[in-house]
């Protein structure tokens, strides 16, 4: 992690340094050689690294707009200025479980029929428990503007990255006595959301919200209810039925995490990126990998 | 001498200034008397204008104006501070937008006044931030307030066979429909989506407020449904292009259908309240099953009934063509059974046989239904029947998911089911054939777990034949008017 965050941070040094402007004119058509270190908003004076205070009003209408939005980049980038507050949620959560005698149902057509017809065959050895818990999972995050001055043009990305499981096979009867019947597949699932703020005042906060993450819990317990030795079963009755105690079967989605980056467009018209994640670890690798 | 002189012309001259004085005050007092009298007229009769009563007029101090010009003034301030995802198709205020465009900072003394926000119009609803277009709902039984408000209608032919009432049926949801509509104040927002299995027709494109003018145009839509027994449902799909599914849910898009594809196709809209009205949990219903009820996978499906098919042929060929015969020499009897009956109908001038299934008159007459080639479970081919339809836990799972995607933070919107059920052959026992796989099972369970809201509408009684036909007569006429 460490590793990519000095990279991100020679990058950016490296990029911003290229970028730097070092030429700067004025009403008259002068030109000034030197490197913008700051600006004072409040009495609206450019700070140069060997010029030190000039007044924004005597630079040329494109060098005026390039110092004020030089002047919002850095403020952006403050984490002072700009506070960014990130907090996990669980929005909803639902359970629905039932027990019940399971059941084998064949569906058939016969001719000329509208509607399918089905012949129900009733599995009474045993006993069937299905629940499913689903829960929907989502991050808020909170931007404040503690800038005197606005920041215009805001995008917030964020993907919500979790873990999806289902089932190999079917939950057929017939399966109950098969070695893939507990087996499940896992595939990483990253929702994307997308927002855009026209301005964020000075002193304003805003609070947005991640895709939701909806992860499902789900259990299947099906176990023989008579004693075999006792009591003939159903094997003769659904051919191939099998003689199984306890095949149960359980999935459970995960939460990875979120990242949220939010960007402006700098001074030299290039998006810049503030990132957020929880896990931090997330940012290990790039944007795009989710 | 002297002295009493002076004292006695000091003592007269003041006894002259005393008289003088009350001699001028007497005449003026006497002259205002006297004027009095002098001016006095004598007394006349006078008659009094009779007058004429008016209706008072409400004087308002105040210059008044419209509580909803009111409502949208901070509109333009606001949306610069938005944020703002997808653009709404139309201009509906989305929810939320009040309190933000609402320029009501409150200075609570912290370093901004706009860090503490003003929660002055919001209100208990998770969903609603003003309240002025709330209306109170009914819908056969089933309450609701609310101020977006979606309605999802079944139209399809499961709705209105004879079994289940006939076309009176819909004259029963109109009816309840249209007290629903009226009760709507024109400032809540609504919108009516029918659907018939895939086909999906929208009222309006988005919201719309419940003007008289648009409720009128909405019962007229809805009294224009189903009248018809030779036209029910909706004859193509008026909303074919609505956004495909991005999520990752266990049913696959081409499988979704009826009430959850109308629901699907609403929700990028947020209402506050749906009002789902339906016949039946899913795409394949059995009425000779206590209407046991699921959604199919549909290409799995055609496979496994093609492979069925297949392997009764293969194994049981003859017994295969001697019963497609008689099924086709009752498809004969069938028809001529149903024209009989329709002309009979003609007669009385009642609207023609609506059947759930051909066989239905086959039946409803003691006709001899052969069975149908009955194969061991399973047979064996590589697809299991419980393949071929989707579990409730992978139904529960995609409504949850599709509602949760688009609601997020504002949690589950309140969902009403109204079940238009067809009534329960009594032959058939519900613990007997498959449990917990009936519509009205399924549903209960489901509004368990959302926390909706269910009523079953009680139809009317089944619609029963006008003619009783013999079974072998029609059949003799058949073969009689084969041989002429």
């Amino acid at each position: 992690m460490m590793t990519f965050k000095i990279i991100l941070l020679i990058y950016l040094l490296l990029f911003s340094s290229v970028a730097e402007k070092k030429y700067f004119s004025n009403t008259t058509g002068e030109v000034l050689d030197d490197l913008l270190t700051g600006f004072n908003y409040e009495t609206q004076e450019a700070i140069f690294e060997r010029s030190g205070k000039i007044p924004l009003e005597t630079f040329s209408d494109s060098d005026k707009k390039y110092i004020l939005k030089w002047n919002e980049t850095s403020g952006f980038l403050s984490s002072f200025r700009f506070k960014i507050l990130l907090e996990k949620k669980r929005w909803d959560r639902a359970k629905s479980e039932r027990s019940r005698t399971p059941f084998y149902m064949d569906v058939f057509e016969e001719p000329f029929d509208e509607h399918l017809k089905h012949k129900v065959t009733l599995a009474d050895d045993y006993e069937e428990y299905n629940s499913i818990s689903l829960e929907t999972h989502g991050f808020e995050i909170n931007l404040r503007n503690q800038n005197l001055y606005k920041i215009n043009d805001i995008i917030v990305e964020s993907k919500i990255i979790f873990e999806k499981q289902r089932y190999k096979i079917s939950d057929s009867l017939f399966n109950s006595d098969k070695k893939q019947f507990e087996e499940i597949e896992s595939s990483i699932i990253s929702n994307l959301q997308r927002d855009e703020i026209p301005s964020l005042m000075p002193g304003e906060d805003i609070t947005l919200y991640s895709a939701a993450a909806i992860l499902a819990r789900q259990i299947l317990n099906r176990d023989i209810i008579i004693d075999q030795n006792l009591f003939p079963t159903q094997q003769g009755i659904l051919n191939g039925f099998g003689n199984w105690e306890e095949h149960n079967r359980e999935r459970r989605d995960k939460l990875i995490g979120v990242w949220f980056r939010i960007g402006i467009t700098n001074e030299n018209n290039n998006l810049i990126w503030r990132n957020k994640a929880s896990p931090e670890s997330l940012l290990d690798k790039p944007w795009d990998s989710y | 001498m002297w002295k009493k002189k002076k004292n006695k012309i000091i003592g007269s001259t003041a006894i002259i200034i005393s008289l003088v004085f009350h001699l001028l005050i007497i005449s003026i007092a006497g002259g205002i008397i006297a004027l009095k009298f002098i001016k006095k007229q004598p007394s006349t009769f006078q008659i009094e204008e009779e007058k004429s009563i008016e209706r008072r007029k409400l004087d308002f101090p105040v210059k008044t104006e419209s509580f909803v010009n009111k409502i949208s003034k901070p509109k333009t301030i606001t949306s610069k501070n938005i944020a703002s995802s997808s653009p709404a198709l139309l201009e509906i205020p989305n929810q939320g937008e009040y309190v933000k465009t609402a320029p009501l900072p409150s200075f609570k003394g912290s370093y901004t006044n706009f860090i503490k926000k003003d929660r002055r119009l919001t209100f208990n609803s998770k969903f609603r931030e003003i309240d002025f277009g709330v209306s109170k709902m009914d819908f056969f039984g089933t309450k609701s307030s609310a101020e977006k408000v979606i309605i999802l209608m079944d139209v399809s032919k499961k709705i209105v066979h004879d079994r289940m009432g006939g076309l009176e049926v819909y004259n029963l949801i109109y009816d309840d429909f249209s007290e629903l509509i009226n009760e709507i104040r024109s400032s809540t927002l609504v919108n009516l989506i029918l659907f018939d299995d895939e086909k999906i027709a929208f009222f309006n494109d988005s919201f719309i407020a419940a003007t008289d003018n648009n409720k009128t145009n909405m019962l007229n839509w809805v009294d224009s449904i189903n009248t018809q027994s030779w036209n029910v449902g909706l004859k193509g799909d008026y909303k074919k292009s609505f956004k495909e599914n991005d999520y990752v849910i266990p049913m696959k898009q081409e499988d979704i259908s009826s009430w959850i594809k109308a629901l699907q196709a609403t929700l990028k809209f947020q209402p506050e309240t749906f009002f789902i009205l339906t016949s039946n949990w899913g795409n394949t219903t059995d009425p000779t099953m206590s209407n046991v009820s699921y959604f199919t996978k549909k290409s799995t499906l055609n496979k496994y009934l093609e492979k069925r098919n297949d392997y009764i042929i293969s194994k049981y060929k003859s017994e295969y063509n001697e019963r497609k015969i008689e099924f086709d020499n009752l498809k004969l009897i069938y028809e001529k059974m149903l024209y009989f009956e329709n002309k009979e109908r003609d007669i009385m001038l009642y609207d023609h046989k609506i059947s759930h299934n051909w066989t239905d008159i086959l039946s409803e007459n003691n006709a001899e239904f052969p069975y149908w080639i009955n194969v061991e479970s399973p047979i064996s081919i590589d697809i299991f029947p419980a393949d071929t339809r989707y579990t409730y836990d992978e139904i529960l799972e995609t409504v949850y998911t599709l509602v949760m995607k688009e609601y997020r933070h504002l949690g589950f919107p309140r969902i009403n089911f109204i079940l238009a059920e067809q009534r329960r052959p009594k032959t058939y026992n519900f613990s007997e054939t498959a449990p917990l796989m009936t519509s009205r099972f399924k549903f209960i369970q489901l509004c368990r777990l959302i926390d909706a809201r269910l009523r079953r509408i009680n139809l009317p009684d089944p619609i029963k034949n006008e003619l009783d036909q013999n079974f072998n007569e029609i059949k003799k006429n058949i073969v009689s008017n084969d041989d002429v």
